[in-house]
């Protein structure tokens, strides 16, 4: 028992802090993202000797997050008042504008659009592992990425996000 | 915009992320909580069963599939309680079976048998199975002899059993490593020899066999689907798409004592999915009341299915009318409930909660009644064939379980039998 939560802990002081910016890319915002990667966590500890004998034990956390993300979705659904405003917080002006308009952005995807494009982009998982997440196919997972990439190119470029990307690379 | 500038848009989204709380540590925590409510899959899956056995048209009506008839065989088998125990750095080092006499409460010596992880009983509580999801194996425990059988390998990852009513079949649902095929196999309980597997659907969880025998359903809730097999043929039938059964914990099954019907709660979207056997089709689902619709039982007579909402701060039994399929108003109890199960004469339903305490609900008025005392997070309850006598498994701690006795008639609370090592163990009574 011990040697085994030991050795969750060491996973998931490893993998927490991704987690939960993978989390805050698809809910937008810190204290979901932490509550998503609490229960991603919990739910791994709970399975963990069976968990810790696989290989993709990094994929498995993947699934879970995203399966916790959209049941959250689900469920907030009726309840959820969607605004454009973020908490406000101090911070570097620059990185919040882009912060903002990247979420916004995201927002504008359907849920499972979101997680294809957040898995993909971000979180560097393959179109089969994206796939093998979310249970569809490849066929599915290029599709939605391909649309998930066009329309956040269309809502980006109004924004004018380019200037930020180009500053971005001159530096 | 193209893929690299994307990567590069989103790393700054993330760039100025305020500091974390105590994540890992936190996760621990509710990680206990929720395992301590994860020990009822197997009770549940068991649930389903019994529903089933209730429905065998049988002579004595019973929770247990002691309620089949005697078999044929001279030698009586005295009512016995299994439980199953881990031992880590206890007395028996590796796991063992302890067997409690339902007659005399008292605890006999522990057959060595390695860590096991679910345990069902045979109708005629002859044999005892228990499964191993680490070690990959079943054994059988003779109850007449009390001794375990060889360890036969089985497909890796066994997470759940059931028997088929007339006692021929034992079949073992093994889940491997949760992301290839999910497998069955099943056992022949006179020869002990293994057919061939059956494919199903990814990581299955759970299995129900309807009363008439003719059915194996198999959930998986990777996937949201429950496989139909035929027993007869052991052919598995297309899937049928329960979308989204649950993500953790998994579903749970229950048929009707008619058969006609398989229930499946759906955790995550807080709707409980009727399919008709006849057509393998499901139905509308039904929107049941509390958040987290988890363990199910249904009344002998077919009439109500009794839901526990394990979800969030959910203290909920919510009542569904089978005929109409429609939610009554749910029935609060304890603080966080666990597990549920139904007497066999179909008056109580009992309720765990991890306080320590077991409510009794009146099926006839759906009225709860004054908890009774057990040990500290019950995870298992079973009751004798003849409704008399309720035992609830509690994860006493650190490493061992506490089995408490309930007398069924007054409510109350018998002597407690400490069983080490068995803080995850499983009960099965048999016969």
């Amino acid at each position: 028992m011990t040697a085994a939560v030991e050795e969750f802990t060491e996973f998931a002081a490893g993998a927490a802090a991704r987690l939960r910016r993978t989390a805050f890319l698809l809910c937008g915002d810190w204290h979901t993202a932490e509550d998503l990667t609490q229960t991603t966590l919990a739910r791994m500890f709970v399975s963990w000797r069976r968990i810790s004998r696989q290989d993709a034990v990094y994929a498995y956390a993947s699934r879970t997050l995203v399966n916790a993300y959209l049941a959250d979705r689900r469920r907030r659904r009726s309840r959820e008042v969607l605004t454009g405003w973020l908490p406000e917080t101090a911070i570097e002006p620059r990185a919040c504008e882009v912060r903002i308009v990247v979420l916004d952005a995201l927002a504008t995807l359907p849920p499972k659009m979101r997680v294809v494009v957040v898995l993909r982009y971000w979180a560097d998982l393959s179109v089969e592992q994206v796939a093998d997440v979310l249970g569809c196919s490849t066929g599915n997972v290029k599709s939605q990425s391909a649309r998930g990439l066009a329309k956040l190119r269309a809502v980006l470029e109004e924004e004018g996000t380019q200037t930020i990307l180009r500053e971005k690379r001159d530096n | 915009m193209d893929e690299t500038s994307l990567r590069v848009l989103l790393e700054r989204a993330v760039a100025d992320e305020p500091p974390a709380g105590p994540i890992v540590a936190s996760s621990i925590a509710a990680g206990l909580r929720l395992r301590r409510r994860r020990r009822v899959r197997a009770t549940a899956a068991f649930a389903a069963f019994a529903a089933v056995i209730v429905a065998a048209g049988v002579t004595v009506p019973g929770l247990r599939a002691g309620s089949r008839p005697k078999p044929a065989s001279a030698v009586s088998i005295p009512p016995t309680l299994w439980v199953t125990a881990e031992y880590p750095g206890g007395p028996v080092p590796g796991g063992a079976v302890t067997p409690i006499s339902v007659g005399t409460g008292t605890a006999g010596q522990p057959i060595v048998t390695g860590e096991s992880d679910s345990i069902i009983s045979t109708p005629d509580g002859r044999t005892v199975y228990i499964a191993s999801d680490r070690s990959g194996w079943v054994r059988a425990i003779s109850n007449v002899a009390g001794t375990a059988g060889r360890a036969m390998s089985v497909k890796p990852g066994p997470v759940a059993m059931a028997i088929t009513p007339d006692g021929k079949t034992l079949y073992v649902a093994s889940a491997g490593n949760h992301h290839g095929p999910g497998w069955v196999t099943p056992i022949s309980v006179a020869t002990g020899k293994a057919e061939a597997p059956i494919a199903v659907a990814t990581a299955p969880s759970s299995l129900a066999i309807t009363p008439n025998g003719k059915i194996l359903y198999v959930l998986s809730t990777t996937t949201g689907t429950v496989t139909p097999i035929s027993v007869a043929t052991g052919r598995a039938e297309p899937p049928i798409r329960v979308y989204g059964v649950s993500t953790e914990p998994p579903g749970w099954m229950a048929v009707t004592p008619d058969g006609k019907t398989l229930y499946v709660s759906n955790f995550a979207r807080d709707e409980v999915t009727p399919i008709l056997v006849a057509t393998g089709k499901a139905e509308p689902p039904i929107k049941a009341a509390g958040p987290g619709p988890g363990p199910m039982v249904i009344t002998p007579n077919g009439k109500t299915l009794y839901v526990l909402d394990i979800g969030g701060p959910a203290r909920t039994v919510t009542p569904i009318t089978v005929a109409t399929n429609t939610a009554r108003s749910p029935i609060t109890v304890g603080s966080a409930p666990s597990v549920l199960a139904i007497t066999p004469d179909g008056k109580t339903v009992y309720v765990a909660d991890v306080e320590g305490t077991v409510t009794p609900i009146s099926v006839a008025t759906d009225m709860a009644g004054p908890p009774v005392m057990v040990a500290q997070n019950p995870d298992e309850i079973v009751i004798t064939p003849d409704s008399k006598r309720a035992y609830v498994l509690s994860d006493s701690g650190p490493q061992d379980g506490t089995v408490t006795p309930i007398v069924t008639a007054t409510n109350t609370a018998g002597t407690a039998v400490t069983i080490p090592g068995a803080a995850y163990g499983r009960m099965a009574l048999a016969p």
